[in-house]
This record gives structure tokens, sequence and C-alpha cells, in this order.
């Protein structure tokens, strides 16, 4: 087992040999922490420093979700004149729209939370 | 049948406990986290009502949220999609809090409620709304209106209810919204959003609405019927991380005020030009919503139903004949309005009585106060009803600030005798007096009074009652002897106290009465700037060792602040609360 994960790992590349090893050190670290010194001010400077770490990656993510996820759509929707928020200056005699009741039912609508 | 009401994850988060269609318990988590306007899920405050009615969370037959969280996050989606690209940065400061938190709601609440194990209900925001003035107005059948900043795509609603039913019929969809409208003012004027608004609505009085009509020419596209349309190229609310943008700030000339700054008569007319605004949206919706339903009662809630100065105009000014505006009109009566929906309208039970008042919190014994004293070292008289309603009232005449702590704490905004800070209304410095020495808060803001619910009409131009400090009148021009709550524009936003609901209270205005000849006393809120209002006999008593309270009545024990031992603290005080 361990000569065969030995295999698999000297066969990826350095730099994923290199992440993974980080990923693991990280992780041993926190679990150090956590066991023997949860309380301490090393603790919680490191927690402040992953989370850190954290705030760019997530920052990061999710960049690229909002440019591939929502760019597209957008852009489709304007090609298409749609605007969801219902932004033009109309000239209705009403702006109040229908209440739509939800077709579940009360009850059964009730238990969703859409 | 127990049922609870959570309503968190925005603003001013809060639990309720029904049994049985009746309110037993509810309360704001912030009052217990001593966070203002706390988003959290209310732990605490759940806590709290299941104490109260003497359960666990396994004896409830069911939960109720007070809003859908998929149609919210709906609407976020949508909204960034419509304003891709400026919306990253909203995008990316929102969505890690939904993933988080805001999409899991049911685990939260199971998490939160174990052993649980009943049915977790969802109503929509402003069905909550609804549901929470209706249902514990005095009204068997009413037109009812919610308007807010927004809930899942609704900014407001109107409908009607009769019995255990509640139809809605039309909806204000987002982005147009008379609540973000007038937050966006607020941000604009320099202050907090979803927390100063009432301090736009005192402000305004000051100055003359001078940009009404521009305002509605350019920015508000009113309709006859009250639906409007916002002219969405000066907010930047729909994308961005603040509430308008540079057009807004071209179009009244300057940038958004800095929070603390003076403010000058451009900032008074502002305010007056939205408080017109506002109450003029409000006004039509209301006319529009009678001729609609042909009913002549009306139930009000939604942030906006916190602003006293249009409830009054809509009672004096529309075919309405009676109003009841639900005490926290705000997002924290969400939780009141899910329990009721899901007992009342999907449940089909009968309804309970009325609310007569809003004492629905935490309460405290003498012997846990004179328990607490003693540990502080305090020195006290305990004095019996009649006693400490002479000597409170004596004290008042005598122009001390009290600090007024009484059975249960108030559910909702307003203190109402329960947590009050009480003084003289004739005393023309009380207000700055007030203001400077004892709440730490702007110079201009108004008091109110509290007045026998018997005397009101006598002293001020209102011929119905207003328990819950939620209607504005005129102090008649034959009683301007309380400057100290008369607001520049001669008005005043008055409590009127019965003693059906709050019998100390009562006696003490009458004393005082007897004294002075004036029904009337100072009534605010007993807390500092950015400090909740006080829950406890400890939060009670550190709020009045740090101002300039003179006395504090803590339950039957009243206390002399020269009598006392200074109070010991390592921090300064000042820093612990963030200005609102």
């Amino acid at each position: 087992m361990m000569s065969r994960f030995g295999a698999w790992l000297a066969h990826l590349p350095t730099h994923t040999r290199v992440l993974l090893t980080f990923a693991i050190c990280v992780v041993l670290i926190e679990l150090a922490f956590r066991r023997f010194a949860p309380h301490s001010k090393a603790y919680s400077r490191w927690t402040k420093g992953v989370e850190a770490v954290g705030a760019v990656w997530t920052a990061v993510l999710l960049s690229i979700v909002y440019l591939v996820s929502v760019g597209p759509v957008s852009l489709f929707m304007k090609l298409r004149g749609t605007d969801l928020l219902d932004r033009s200056a109309g000239k209705d005699p009403t702006f109040w729209k229908s209440h739509e009741a939800n077709p579940l039912g009360p009850l059964a609508a009730a238990r969703h939370q859409f | 049948m127990n049922v609870l009401g959570i309503s968190c994850f925005y603003h001013d988060s809060a639990a309720a406990l029904l049994r049985d269609g009746v309110v037993v318990a509810a309360c704001q988590e912030e009052r217990l986290s001593r966070k203002k306007h706390d988003q959290s899920f209310p732990a605490r405050a759940v806590k709290y009502v299941l104490k109260e009615a003497g359960i666990g969370p396994g004896d409830l037959d069911a939960v109720g949220f007070y809003d859908k969280p998929l149609l919210k996050f709906e609407r976020m989606l949508s909204t960034y999609i419509a304003t891709f690209p400026r919306s990253f940065g909203s995008f990316r400061k929102a969505m890690p809090v939904w993933i988080k938190e805001k999409l899991w709601v049911p685990a939260i609440i199971r998490k939160e409620l174990r052993p649980y194990k009943g049915p977790i209900l969802f109503a929509e925001h402003h069905m909550s709304h609804a549901a929470s003035c209706f249902f514990v107005s005095p009204f068997d059948e009413a037109a009812i209106l919610t308007v807010d900043g927004v809930g899942e795509w609704a900014t407001a609603s109107f409908g009607v209810g009769k019995g255990s039913d509640i139809t809605l019929f039309k909806e204000i969809r987002f982005p147009h919204s008379l609540g973000l409208l007038y937050s966006a003012f607020t941000y604009y004027l320099g202050f907090k959003v979803n927390s100063a608004e009432y301090k736009v609505m005192g402000l305004a009085p000051y100055g003359k609405p001078v940009h009404f009509d521009r305002i509605m020419n350019e920015i508000v596209h009113l309709n006859e019927d009250g639906s409007f349309k916002l002219n969405m190229k000066y907010f930047s609310y729909d994308y961005g991380l603040t509430m308008t943008d540079g057009r807004f700030s071209e179009f009244f000339g300057g940038p958004p005020r800095k929070p603390e700054t003076w403010m000058t008569e451009r900032e008074f007319d502002i305010a007056a030009s939205i408080q017109k605004v506002c109450e003029e949206i409000v006004l039509r919706m209301a006319r529009y919503i009678h001729r609609e339903s042909g009913l002549t009662r009306l139930c009000m809630a939604g942030g906006v139903a916190l602003n006293c100065v249009a409830n009054g105009r809509v009672i004096r000014e529309t075919p309405f004949k009676e109003l009841f505006v639900q005490p926290a009109a705000g997002d924290a009566g969400g939780a009141v309005g899910v329990a009721h929906y899901v007992y009342n309208s999907l449940g089909k039970q009968p309804r309970g009585p009325a609310w007569t008042h809003a004492y629905l919190g935490p309460d405290y014994d003498d012997a846990e106060i004179r328990q607490y004293l003693d540990g502080q070292g305090a020195k006290y008289r305990v004095l019996a009803d009649d006693e400490l309603v002479r000597e409170t009232a004596r004290l008042i005449a005598g122009g001390n600030v009290i600090g007024w702590f009484q059975g249960r704490m108030e559910f909702g905004p307003r203190a109402l005798g329960g947590r009050s800070i009480l003084a003289d209304p004739r005393d023309a410095k009380m207000r700055d007096t007030l203001n400077i020495k004892i709440k730490f808060r702007e110079g201009f803001r108004p008091f109110a009074p509290s007045v026998l619910a018997d005397k009101a009409s006598e002293w001020f131009d209102i011929d119905c009652d207003s328990p819950y400090m939620l209607l504005v009148a005129q102090v008649r021009e034959g009683k301007r002897c309380i400057p100290s709550v008369t607001h520049v524009d001669n008005s005043a936003r008055l409590q009127t106290v019965t003693r059906e609901a709050s019998p100390l209270y009562y006696d003490l205005i009458r004393e005082f009465e007897r004294l002075t000849g004036v029904p009337v006393i100072i009534n605010t809120s007993f807390n500092v700037r950015g400090e909740p209002i006080v829950c406890t006999p400890h939060d009670a008593y550190l709020c009045f060792m740090r101002t300039n309270m003179d006395h504090l009545a803590l339950g039957h024990c009243l206390l002399d602040k020269k009598e006392l031992p200074p109070l010991r603290e390592d921090v300064d005080w000042r820093t612990l609360f963030e200005l609102d």
C-alpha cells in the first residue's frame, strides 16, 4: 500500500508534490496547535495568517466564478435586451405588480425556502 | 401548540414564542448580545423565549423563519447579472456569507434547536410583516400595508386580513424601494444605514423641503396610486457597497456628508425633502389601498412604518379611521409575524387577543435585583409601589434625571416605560442635558413625551391612542409649556399611557401631574448612543453609573448616584459601542 502510494507520489510533477507537501504540513500544524496549544498566542497568529491567505484565495476564486458564470449570462441578457431588474423609466399608470401566490399552495410552499 | 418564530441574518434578529396563538415572549438578540442591530442567529433570544414559556426545543410544534432565503438569493443573483461588471465588489463581499451561512438556514436552525425534529416553515418576508401587524391588531378585518427596504423581491405590499386569513394582492419590487430610497438619503446625510433613518426624520423639521419637486421630477416617478419607480442611475445600492453614487452627489451639489461632521441648512433641507417625499408616497399608497379595499381600518408594518410622522399623516389625512402599527415594525417583528402566520393562517386557528402592550421581554424580580446590587456594594432604598411613584415623581419634578427599570422589557425599538430614562419636559434645558451629558448623542435630536392616555387629546392634536410611540402629533397651542418634548415644528412623537397596560408607569405620570399640573414626562430609551437598550439590572446599573443620570429606580430599589461608589472600569466604555 505504502509502496504504491510512494510510486504514485513519485510520478507526480514536482510542483504538485511541493503543493501537496505544503498542504499536508498546514493540516499537521493546525492539528498540532489544536491538540497541544489551542489558546496560545502562536496559534492565534497562525490562525490570523491562514485566514488572510484564505481571504486572498476566496477573492481569487470568487473573481473567477464571477467572470465565468455571471459575466456570460449578463452578456446574453444584455444582447437579448432583458433587464432582470425592470429599471426602465416606464410611464405605466401603475407600478404595482400582482402578488403571485405560490402554485404549491400555502402549506406546501411554506415547507420550501422558495 | 408552541410555535417559535425566528428572524435573522439581515439586521435586528429576534425570536418570538407563540403558545396557542398568544405571544408568550419576544425578544431582539441585540438586547442580550449587547451588539446593536445584531443580525446573527438569535440563539440567546431563542433560549430566553423558551425559558419564559417553560419548555425546551423538543416541546416545539413548529418553527417559522421570517423569509424565503432562496428567493432572496435569486434576487441577489439577478441583481449581479443585471449590473455586471459593477456588481463585482458586492458579489465578492456577499457570497462568502451566503455560502457559509445564509443558504443553510434549516441546518442552522436544526443545529441550534437540538433535539427539535418538527417542521421548519418559511413565510415570505412581507407576509411575515403583514401577519405581525394584523394578527396582533384589534381588528377582525383590515387593510394591510407593509413597506420596507427589501424582502425577497417585494419592497412594499398591500393586502387584506380577515379573521385568520391574510391575502396579499399587490407589491412593488426591487430595486424600486421606499425603504432603500430613504436609506440612500440617510447614507448621503452621513448617518448609518439600517440604523439611523429615524435621525433623518428628526432632522427634517429643521429644514425646508426645497428639493421636493426636483426629487419627484427626476428621481422618483410616482403614480397617483402610490406605486413608484426610482431612477436607478442615481443609486448604487443595487450593485455597490454604498447607497448613492456620483450622479446623486452632483444632483445635490456635493459629496455625502462625512459622519460626525457639522450639519448645515443644506442637510436640513435635504432631510426635509426626502421626508416629504416619503410621506407623499405613503399617503398615496394608503388612499389607494382604501379605494381598493373599501375598508376603514389599516394595519402597517415594515421599517418604513416606524416613520411616525408619516403614520400621523395617514391617520389624519386619509379616509382610514383606525390605524394599528406593529410596535416592532422592522425585521425583528418578522419573528412574531411568521409565528402567527404558521399558527393562524397555515394552522387555520382562531386569533388570540389583540396586543395591549409590548412588554414581552425578560423581567427580574426584586430578589434578583437586590442580590445584584448587594454584589456591587450599592446603597439603595426599597420602596413600596406608592412610595416609589411618589418619590420618583418628586425627583423628576425637581429636575433630576431618572433611570426607570421596571417589569418586562419592551419588544421593538422604543422604550415604553419598561427600560426608560425619565425627566421633566418643562425644563427647556433638559433636552441638551439629556442629549449631551446622558445619551452622548447629537444635539438636534428631539425627545418624546409619555402622556396619560386620558389627557392626550387635551395636550396634543390627536384623537386616538399611540401606545407604541409611533404617531406624531402637534402640541396644542395653549400647552406649549413642555419645550423639551416639543420639536421645532411644535410636533411630538408621543406615547399614550393607560393604567391597564402599564400601571406603575401610569401612576408615576399621574403623580407627576399632581405635583406639576403636567400629565407628560420625557421618556427616552435607557441606553447611550450606539448601545442597545438595557435588558438586565447589570446593563442598567452600568449605564446609570457611566452617565450623568441622578437616580435609578431598579424595580422597587431606588438608588442615588451621590451615595454610590464610583465604577471601576479597565476600559473606556465609549469604545465598547460603535456609534449608530
